[in-house]
C-alpha cells in the first residue's frame, strides 16, 4: 500500500509537471479519480508525453502505450490519475527490482 | 428535491425541459418569445387564399344573427404556409397533400420541441416515451376534400340531373369526373391520413416513440388536459417522457359558422381579453408542445429545465344553466385542485407572480373567469400579481390554447420577464377585485423565492383545467456535463488588470450577456459559477505577467489579444475521419432550422459524408454569429468539405469518397511520435509509408493489414502509442493510384475552380494554386501524397494565421496545439462530443471574442429578426409546403360540358366582337372540349400507385409515370454496368396528356389520330429522362439537365416504343440520357437541389400587349390542347424581357412547356415572319427544388433574344413562391418558315387556306418553304394518312411539287364547296388521289363531297394551280 501511494505520489508529480501552474488557477486537486481528459483538459496526444516521463522516472517496464493498446478509445479518453498509477505499481511489482531512482 | 415540502401525496414534480410552438407571427419559440416580449399584434385579415368570397361577403348588421353560411367576422390569427422537412422526417414527399395538415405541423413541432429539449437521445429509452395531444374533433381541409367526393359532387349530381332531365348516363359520369378532376384520383392508402388521431400517433411513429401516443379532447382546455395526462404518466412511472401539447389548425368555414351562430366572435373584429371593451373573440391557429420529464431525471441528466410543474387540477361544471355559459364554481374546483396538488396556498400574498388567464375575450367568460380568480387567489394585502392573455396577440387558438398560455407562462418564469396583454387600456372592472393588473409592457419579475405562474384553459362544455408552475431552483447535480443550459456569458474587458478585477467584483453575480467595458485585458466565462469564477480571480491575479494568457476551465483571458495584431488572421480548419465521431449538434441545427445530420460512421462514405456535413452545419453556425475566415484548411478529406465552401467545388457536399468510389485495403495505424521517428521506425517494411504527419507527437503510416499489424507491436514494444484507425481508405498514399481517376472524373464532371476564399493545402503545405490544371494536378496529388499538416500549420502561422477554429468535435486542434506549443495562437473546437453544440458555440464565441473577435454570442440564443416577421428561416434542404386550401370541385370544367346546348350567340365566355371565324373555331374547340376533359381525367386517372398523392397542390407532379408507366427497366446484357435501358410504350392511348399536343387541328370526330400528330413535347423528355436517371440511380434527385439535343419528334400516333438510355460513366458524375434518336441531355445527380439562388429583379414596364389565357389558346396563337394549356398571362417587356404565369398541370414536362409557349408568345409579337418555333437544344436547367405542386401557379421571367431570323432563343426563371425553381439558360428555338398568314392556316386550317384564289376558279400554291421542317408542317395541316404514305414515297426532289400540287387541289376544293354552299371542311377532310395533271378527289372519313375533279397547271418554278371540275360521278 504503502509503495502505491508513493507510486502515486510520484505520477501526480509527473502530472503536475506537464499540466503546469495551471493545477492550482485551476483549483484542482489531482486525486485518483481526476480525470486526464476531463478534469486536467489534457488531450490523447498529451499521453505521449506523459508516457515518456513515466519511462524516463521508471525505466522502460513501464509501458504506457503497450498497456493503453488494451484500451478501447473511449477508456483512453476517460483514464483517470489512479488508473496510470495504479498500472505503474503493478509493473513495478511485476519486476524484482526497485524502480530507478525510487 | 424541490425546496419547497410536498404532502405526502403529492406527485413528483415534473419538468418543462423542451418547449416549441408555431403560432400566429411565430413560427419557432425564439419569435414567440420576441413576440410576447414585445407585444406583436399577430392578428389579420382573413388571407386571400384561405377566404371564401360568399361566407366572408359580410352582413349589414353585424350585430343581427347571420345565416349559417356567414360569417361577421373576418379577422383572426392565421399561420402562414410552413414547409415541412418531409425527407427529414421521413414522410413520402408525394403523401404530404394527403395528411392532414394539423398532423404535419404536430409532427413538426414536436420534432422542433424534442430538439429544443437536446434530441431523443437525452430523453432516454423510446419505448418509455409518451406523446399526448390536445385536438378537438374539428374538420380539417383533407376531411373536407373526402366530404366533396363523398357527398358534395352526389349532391350537385342530382341536382343537374334535375335541371338536365335530357343529361345521359355517359354525360352524367363525363361531368361528375370533371368536377372531380382537381381532386385527383381516389388514392385509397390515403384515406389513413385523414383519421384524427394520427396527429399524435404519426409523432410516436416519426421518431419512434413506444409509449401512448393519443389525443384527447376537450374543447379549449384540451392542452392542459394533455399535460395533464402526461404528469400522470410520469409520476406513475409509465413513462420517463412525454411530449404533451395542442393543435388547432385549419379554420374550416365551418368552425367559424359555428361560433359566428353562437355570437362568439367579436363583431368590431378585435381581439381584446381583460379589457372592459372586449366584445368577443378572435380564432387563432397553432400548436405547441412541451417535453415533460421528472424534474429528479432532469436534474441528474442536468437538463435545461424552462419551468416545474407543481400542481394540475382539472374539473367539469357539473349540471349547470347552460353548456355554453360558463361556471365559476367549475372554474373553482380546477384551480383549487392544483393548488392542492402543489400543496401550496393559493390564498397566500406571495402565492403567484403572474396568471395566464384564459381569457378570450367574450365579456361572459372573462367575467366568469375574474370572479373565479377573485374567490381563489383572493386580494390579502400586500399581494399583487400580473394577469394576461395571450390571445389579445394571436387570438384564441381553441384547443391548443392551453399550450400556447403554457409555453408562454413558463418562458416568463425561465427568463423572469412579467409580460404584457395588448388592447387593454381600460382593465375590466372586475380586475379591481383580484389581486391580479394587466401590464402595457415588459417588466423584470422580481422579488423572494421562485417565481410561480399559472395558467387557465376554460373548454365549452365546462371543461376546466388549470396548471400552477414555478421557477427551477433545484441546483442541477454536479459533475453533469450535457448541461444544455442557455448558460450566460460574462465577457468583461478594461485598460488594466485592476479594472478588469473590479468590474469582475462588480458583474460576476449578473452577467448581462453583452460586454462589458473596453481595453485590451478581456476575461470572458461561460456560465459564471463559483468555482469558474475563482478559476477567473486566481488567473487575473497574475495579469500583470508579460504574456500571460489562459483557456481553461471555461475561463479565457489575455492581455494581448491575437485579432489584435495587425494581419492577425483567422482560419476555419476543416477535421477530415478521425477514429471518434460523435459531435452533438442537434440543437445548432434546430436553431438554423435544419434537420440535424445523419451521423454515420459505419461505412466511409456515411463517415465522409457525416464529417462534411457537420462542418457545414458548423459554417453556418459560425456565419450566424457574424464569424468569418480569412481562410480554410482541411485536414486529409477535410479539404474536401473547405473545397465545397470556398466554391472550388459544386454541390452541397463533396461529391467524392461516397457511395461507389473505389478505395484500396490498407490500415493505417497512428503513431504517439514524430515523423521523423515514424519513418525510422517503418524502414523495414516497404509497403508501408507515412501517409499523415499530424503534429510533433502524432504520425500516421498506412500499409497492408499484416504489416501494420506488426509495426503497432513493434512501435508500442518500444513505448510508442500506435493505434490503428477503424477505417480504410488508403487516402494520401501511392496505394492510391489505381483508383485516383474515378475521382478526378467526378471532380472533372462538376468542375474544379479556383475558390472564393484562400485555401490551403496541406498537400504542398502552401496556397492552393489559381489554375486550373495545376488544381486539378493538386486534386490527384492530395490523394496519392502525405499530408503534411504540421508543416501547413507552421506555414499558415508564418502568415498571419493566429486564430484556428476547428471545424468539428475530435482531435485535430490538438495537432495544432501541438504544432504551435508555445507561440501565441487560439484553437478551438467548434463542436464537441461532451456538450451540446451551442454550449461548444458559446465558448467557441467567448474565446474568439477574449482574443479580439467580435462574434455574435446572442445569435446563440434567439433568433434575431423583425418584429412580427414571420418567415422561418429557410432550412437548407427545401422543405415541401404545406397549406390548408381545400380543393373544390371544379366547376370551371364543367361549364364546357353542359353549356354546349346553349346557342353559340349566347355562350357567356365569348366576347362580342370576336371574329366569326375565331368563334366559330372556339366553338369547335368547345364542342371538343368533352373529349379533352375525359382525356384529362384518364390522364389523371391513369396515375400508378407508385406516384400516388398527386393531384391538385401535391409537391411532386410526377403526375405520369415517370418513366413510366410500363416501361421495364434493365440491364442490357451487353452493355456496361453503369448503364441501364427501359422501353418506353409512347401512345395516346397510355398518355392521354399527348393528345393536349396535337401538333394539328382535325374535324372533332376525326378517327385517325396520326392526322392529328400527337407528339411527346420535349420539355416531357426532359422531365422522363431525370426520372429515369432518378429511378436508375436511387436517393438522389435530379438537379441539373445539360447540353439538352432534340434531333426528332417522338411522334404519339402510330404508337412507338422508345428506348431510355441512361448511363452513368463515372459513378456520381452525370447521367447521359439517350431518349430513343430524339433526344439526348446529361442530367446531374445530387443527394439534393442545390439551394435557390435570389431571384431576378421583375422586369420594366410592358411593351407589347399583355396577352390572356383566352388570347393565347382561344386564338390558338399555340396549337396546344387543354392538358397543356398551363398559361394564365404572357407580357412583354421592355428590354426584350417576357414574364408568364404558369398554371402548373398534371401533364409532365407542362410547366416548361409552357415557359416555351410564352417564348413563342413573345415571338409572335415581336415577329412578323418565322413565327412558328420549336426548341431544338438547351444549354441547361437547373433545379433548385422539387417540381412546383399540380394547381399553383409559377412565374417566369426570361430574356429572350433574336440572334437572327432562323431562331429565338432565352434564359429564363422559374420561381414558385417567390423561390427560384429552376433556371434555364440557353434555350434555343428553331423558326420555321410561317407568317402571320400562315400561322391562320395552322392554327385554323378549316377557315383559311395557303392557296390564293385566282380568276377562274383558280387556286395557286407558291413554295414557301426554306426548310424541310417547315415544310413538314404543312404537310401535316394538309395531308391525310393515305396522302402523307403516298408523299413519302415520292422521290425527294419531287415532293415540293407534288405537295403543292396537292395544296392547291385541296384548296381549289374547299373554294369550290364555299361558293356552294357547302360545310367548310379541313384539308385532311378532302382525299385526293390520282397522277399527273389530272386529280380525283373524294370524302374522307364521312365527308361527302360531289364527284369533282381537279385539274393542275404549273404556276411557275415554284407554284401550282389547280381548278375544280364537276365530273359527271365517276369519281
Amino acid at each position: 500500500m504503502a509503495e502505491t501511494t508513493t507510486v502515486f505520489d510520484a505520477v501526480v508529480e509527473l502530472i503536475g509537471g506537464l499540466v503546469g501552474d495551471d493545477l492550482d488557477i485551476l483549483g484542482v486537486e489531482v486525486r485518483h479519480d481526476t480525470a486526464f481528459h476531463e478534469d486536467l483538459g489534457l488531450e490523447s496526444i498529451d499521453l505521449v508525453t506523459l508516457a515518456g516521463l513515466l519511462t524516463e522516472r521508471f525505466g522502460p517496464r513501464v509501458n504506457l502505450a503497450e498497456h493503453l493498446a488494451e484500451f478501447d478509445l473511449d477508456d483512453v479518453i476517460g483514464l483517470t490519475v489512479g488508473q496510470i498509477a495504479d498500472y505503474v505499481a503493478a509493473c513495478l511489482r511485476d519486476s524484482d527490482g526497485l524502480p530507478e531512482g525510487g | 428535491m424541490s425546496q419547497v415540502s410536498r404532502p405526502p401525496q403529492a406527485r413528483e414534480p415534473v419538468a418543462i425541459v423542451g418547449m416549441a410552438v408555431m403560432l400566429p407571427g411565430a413560427p419557432d419559440l425564439e419569435t414567440y418569445w420576441h413576440n410576447l416580449r414585445a407585444g406583436v399584434d399577430a392578428i389579420t385579415d382573413v388571407p386571400a387564399d384561405r377566404r371564401d368570397p360568399h361566407f366572408h361577403a359580410g352582413v349589414a348588421d353585424p350585430t343581427k344573427p347571420v345565416p349559417p353560411d356567414r360569417t361577421y367576422c373576418h379577422r383572426g390569427g392565421f399561420l402562414a404556409p410552413f414547409d415541412i422537412d418531409a425527407a427529414g422526417l421521413g414522410i413520402m414527399p408525394n403523401s404530404v397533400d394527403t395528411i392532414e395538415p394539423d398532423q404535419l405541423l404536430s409532427l413538426r413541432v414536436a420534432s422542433m420541441a424534442v430538439a429544443d429539449a437536446g434530441g431523443l437521445s437525452t430523453l432516454g429509452d423510446p419505448t418509455r416515451i409518451g406523446v399526448i395531444l390536445g385536438r378537438g374533433g374539428y374538420i380539417g381541409p383533407r376531411m373536407v376534400g373526402l366530404e366533396q367526393r363523398v357527398r358534395t359532387v352526389r349532391t350537385v349530381m342530382r341536382v343537374l340531373a334535375e335541371l338536365n332531365p335530357g343529361m345521359s348516363p355517359e354525360e352524367s359520369e363525363r361531368v361528375r369526373s370533371a368536377l372531380l378532376d382537381p381532386f385527383g384520383p381516389a388514392q385509397p392508402e390515403a384515406a389513413i391520413n385523414l383519421v384524427p388521431n394520427l396527429a399524435a400517433s404519426r409523432v410516436a411513429n416519426r421518431l419512434d416513440l413506444r409509449g401512448p401516443a393519443y389525443t384527447v379532447d376537450a374543447a379549449c382546455a384540451s392542452s392542459l388536459l394533455a399535460v395533464d395526462q402526461a404528469v400522470g404518466e410520469l409520476d406513475s412511472g409509465r413513462c420517463d417522457a412525454v411530449l404533451a401539447g395542442g393543435v388547432y389548425h385549419g379554420h374550416d368555414d365551418t368552425f367559424w359558422a359555428v361560433f359566428s351562430q353562437l355570437r362568439a366572435l367579436s363583431p368590431t373584429q378585435g381581439s381584446r381579453p381583460l379589457s372592459r371593451d372586449a366584445d368577443g373573440l378572435l380564432i387563432g391557429e397553432g400548436a405547441g408542445f412541451v417535453v415533460l420529464r421528472r424534474l429528479s431525471d432532469a436534474h441528474r441528466d442536468g437538463d435545461r429545465v424552462y419551468a416545474v410543474i407543481r400542481g394540475v387540477g382539472s374539473a367539469s361544471d357539473g349540471r349547470t344553466q347552460s353548456l355554453f355559459n360558463p361556471d365559476t364554481a367549475g372554474q373553482q374546483a380546477a384551480l383549487r385542485r392544483a393548488w392542492s396538488a402543489a400543496g401550496l396556498d393559493p390564498a397566500a400574498p406571495d402565492s403567484v407572480g403572474m396568471v395566464e388567464a384564459h381569457s378570450t375575450a367574450t365579456p361572459v367568460g372573462d367575467a366568469s373567469e375574474l370572479t373565479a380568480l377573485a374567490e381563489v387567489f383572493g386580494a390579502p394585502p400586500g399581494s399583487s400579481a400580473v394577469i394576461g392573455s395571450v390571445k389579445s396577440m394571436i387570438g384564441h387558438t381553441m384547443p391548443a390554447a392551453g399550450v400556447a398560455g403554457l409555453v408562454k407562462a413558463a418562458l416568463a418564469v425561465y427568463h423572469g420577464v412579467l409580460l404584457p396583454t395588448l388592447h387593454c387600456s381600460e382593465p375590466n372592472p372586475l380586475l379591481a377585485k383580484t389581486r391580479f393588473r394587466v401590464l402595457d409592457e415588459p417588466r423584470p419579475w422580481e422579488g423572494a423565492g421562485p417565481r410561480r405562474a399559472a395558467v387557465n384553459a376554460f373548454g365549452f362544455g365546462g371543461i376546466n383545467a388549470h396548471v400552477v408552475i414555478e421557477q427551477d431552483v433545484t441546483p442541477a447535480s454536479s459533475g453533469a456535463v450535457s448541461v444544455d443550459e442557455p448558460e450566460r456569458v460574462l465577457r468583461l474587458a478594461a485598460d488594466d488588470p485592476t479594472e478588469l478585477s473590479r468590474l469582475l467584483d462588480a458583474h460576476a453575480d449578473n452577467p448581462t450577456g453583452e460586454p462589458v467595458g473596453t481595453g485590451r485585458y478581456r476575461l470572458g466565462i461561460v456560465g459564471p459559477n463559483a468555482k469558474r469564477l475563482s478559476v477567473a480571480r486566481r488567473v487575473l491575479a497574475r495579469a500583470g505577467q508579460p504574456g500571460w494568457k489562459w483557456s481553461s476551465g471555461d475561463v479565457w483571458f489575455t492581455g494581448e489579444p491575437l485579432l489584435h495584431e495587425s494581419g492577425a488572421k483567422t482560419a476555419f480548419v476543416f477535421p477530415g475521419l478521425e477514429a471518434e465521431f460523435a459531435p452533438r449538434v442537434e440543437d445548432v441545427a434546430a436553431l438554423l432550422g435544419e434537420t440535424p445530420p445523419t451521423i454515420g460512421t459505419e461505412t466511409v462514405p456515411e463517415h465522409v459524408a457525416a464529417v462534411a456535413d457537420v462542418g457545414m452545419l458548423l459554417h453556418r453556425a459560425l456565419g450566424r454569429m457574424g464569424v468569418r475566415p480569412d481562410g480554410f484548411a482541411g485536414h486529409s478529406i477535410g479539404e474536401w468539405t473547405a473545397a465545397v465552401l470556398a466554391g472550388m467545388f459544386t454541390g452541397d457536399r463533396p461529391g467524392i469518397g461516397l457511395d461507389g468510389f473505389p478505395m484500396p485495403e490498407v490500415d493505417y495505424l497512428a503513431l504517439g511520435c514524430s515523423v521523423e521517428e515514424a519513418a525510422a521506425g517503418i524502414v523495414g517494411e516497404s509497403d508501408v509509408v507515412v501517409s499523415h504527419d499530424n503534429a510533433p507527437r502524432q504520425t500516421v503510416v498506412c500499409g497492408p493489414p499484416a504489416a501494420v499489424e506488426r509495426l503497432g507491436v513493434k512501435f508500442r514494444a518500444a513505448g510508442v502509442f500506435a493505434r490503428s484507425l477503424p477505417f480504410q481508405t488508403g487516402f494520401h498514399t501511392p496505394m492510391m493510384r489505381p483508383f485516383v481517376e474515378t475521382y478526378l472524373s467526378a471532380m472533372d464532371a462538376t468542375g474544379v475552380r479556383p475558390g472564393t476564399v484562400p485555401m490551403w493545402s496541406a498537400t504542398t503545405a502552401d496556397r492552393y494554386p489559381a489554375d486550373v490544371a495545376a488544381l486539378r494536378r493538386l486534386s490527384a496529388d492530395h490523394l496519392l501524397l502525405p499530408v503534411r499538416f504540421r508543416e501547413l500549420v507552421d506555414r499558415m502561422y508564418a502568415e498571419g494565421y493566429r486564430v484556428f477554429l476547428h471545424m468539428g468535435p475530435g482531435q485535430l486542434g490538438s495537432f495544432v496545439a501541438d504544432t504551435l506549443a508555445d507561440r501565441p495562437h487560439l484553437v478551438i473546437n467548434a463542436a464537441s462530443g461532451l456538450r451540446t453544440g451551442l454550449a461548444q458555440l458559446r465558448r467557441l464565441g467567448t474565446a474568439l471574442w477574449v482574443d479580439g473577435g467580435e462574434p455574435d454570442l446572442g445569435a446563440l440564443d434567439r433568433r434575431t429578426r423583425e418584429p412580427g416577421k414571420s418567415e422561418v428561416d429557410k432550412p437548407v434542404r427545401p422543405g415541401i409546403t404545406v397549406r390548408v386550401t381545400t380543393p373544390t370541385l371544379a366547376v370551371q370544367a364543367v361549364r364546357g360540358l353542359l353549356d354546349r346546348r346553349v346557342p353559340l350567340g349566347a355562350r357567356p365566355d365569348l366576347p362580342a366582337d370576336l371574329p366569326e371565324t375565331v368563334a366559330a373555331e372556339l366553338a369547335a374547340l368547345l364542342a371538343e372540349t368533352d373529349d379533352t376533359v375525359r382525356s384529362v381525367v384518364a390522364a389523371v386517372a391513369e396515375r400508378p400507385k407508385r406516384s400516388n398523392g398527386h393531384r391538385a397542390h401535391t409537391p411532386a407532379p410526377r403526375v405520369v409515370p415517370s418513366p413510366p408507366s410500363g416501361a421495364v427497366i434493365t440491364k442490357a446484357p451487353t452493355a456496361p454496368a453503369t448503364v441501364r435501358t427501359s422501353v418506353l410504350r409512347i401512345s395516346v392511348e397510355t398518355m392521354p396528356y399527348l393528345r393536349g399536343h396535337r401538333f394539328f387541328r382535325q374535324r372533332a370526330d376525326w378517327p385517325d389520330e396520326t392526322d392529328y400528330r400527337p407528339v411527346v413535347p420535349a420539355t416531357t423528355l426532359v422531365e422522363w429522362a431525370q426520372r429515369a436517371a432518378e429511378q436508375a440511380w436511387p436517393g438522389e434527385v435530379a438537379v441539373a439537365v445539360r447540353d439538352i439535343r432534340f434531333t426528332r419528334w417522338v411522334i404519339a400516333a402510330p404508337a412507338q416504343d422508345m428506348e431510355i438510355r441512361v448511363d452513368r460513366p463515372v459513378p456520381g458524375g452525370p447521367v447521359i440520357v439517350h431518349m430513343g434518336q430524339s433526344a439526348v441531355m446529361a442530367v446531374d445527380l445530387a443527394a439534393d437541389y442545390p439551394p435557390a439562388p435570389a431571384p431576378r429583379p421583375h422586369p420594366g414596364p410592358l411593351d407589347g400587349p399583355v396577352l390572356t389565357h383566352k388570347e393565347i389558346y382561344g386564338e390558338r396563337q399555340m396549337f396546344h390542347g387543354p392538358q397543356y394549356q398551363g398559361l394564365t398571362e404572357v407580357t412583354a417587356h421592355v428590354g426584350d424581357q417576357l414574364c408568364c404565369q404558369v398554371a402548373v398541370l398534371p401533364a409532365p414536362g407542362s410547366v416548361l412547356d409552357n415557359v416555351g409557349q410564352a417564348l413563342g408568345c413573345w415571338l409572335q409579337v415581336k415577329a412578323e415572319r418565322r413565327i412558328l418555333a420549336f426548341p431544338v437544344r438547351v444549354d441547361s436547367i437547373t433545379f433548385h427544388g422539387p417540381p412546383p405542386p399540380m394547381g399553383v401557379r409559377v412565374d417566369c421571367v426570361a430574356d429572350a433574344r433574336l440572334p437572327d431570323d432562323s431562331a429565338v432563343e432565352m434564359d429564363a426563371e422559374v420561381t414558385y413562391h417567390g423561390k427560384v425553381w429552376a433556371r434555364i439558360t440557353g434555350w434555343h428555338d428553331i423558326r420555321l418558315d410561317c407568317d402571320q398568314a400562315d400561322h391562320g392556316v395552322y392554327a385554323f386550317p378549316r377557315d383559311n387556306s395557303l392557296s390564293t384564289p385566282l380568276a377562274d376558279g383558280w387556286w395557286r400554291a407558291v413554295d414557301r418553304w426554306t426548310t424541310l421542317a417547315s415544310r413538314d408542317v404543312f404537310v401535316g395541316v394538309y395531308l391525310n394518312a393515305p396522302e402523307r404514305a403516298e408523299y413519302a414515297a415520292v422521290p425527294p426532289r419531287e415532293q415540293r411539287g407534288w405537295l403543292l400540287g396537292r395544296v392547291a387541289a385541296k384548296d381549289a376544293v374547299r373554294g369550290w364547296l364555299a361558293e356552294h354552299g357547302g360545310e367548310r371542311a379541313f384539308p385532311a377532310e378532302i382525299l385526293v388521289t390520282g397522277d399527273g395533271d389530272r386529280l380525283r378527289v373524294r370524302g374522307h372519313h364521312g365527308r361527302s363531297l360531289p364527284g369533282l375533279r381537279v385539274i393542275l397547271a404549273p404556276g411557275g418554278p415554284t407554284a401550282v394551280s389547280a381548278r375544280v371540275e364537276r365530273t359527271t360521278g365517276d369519281g
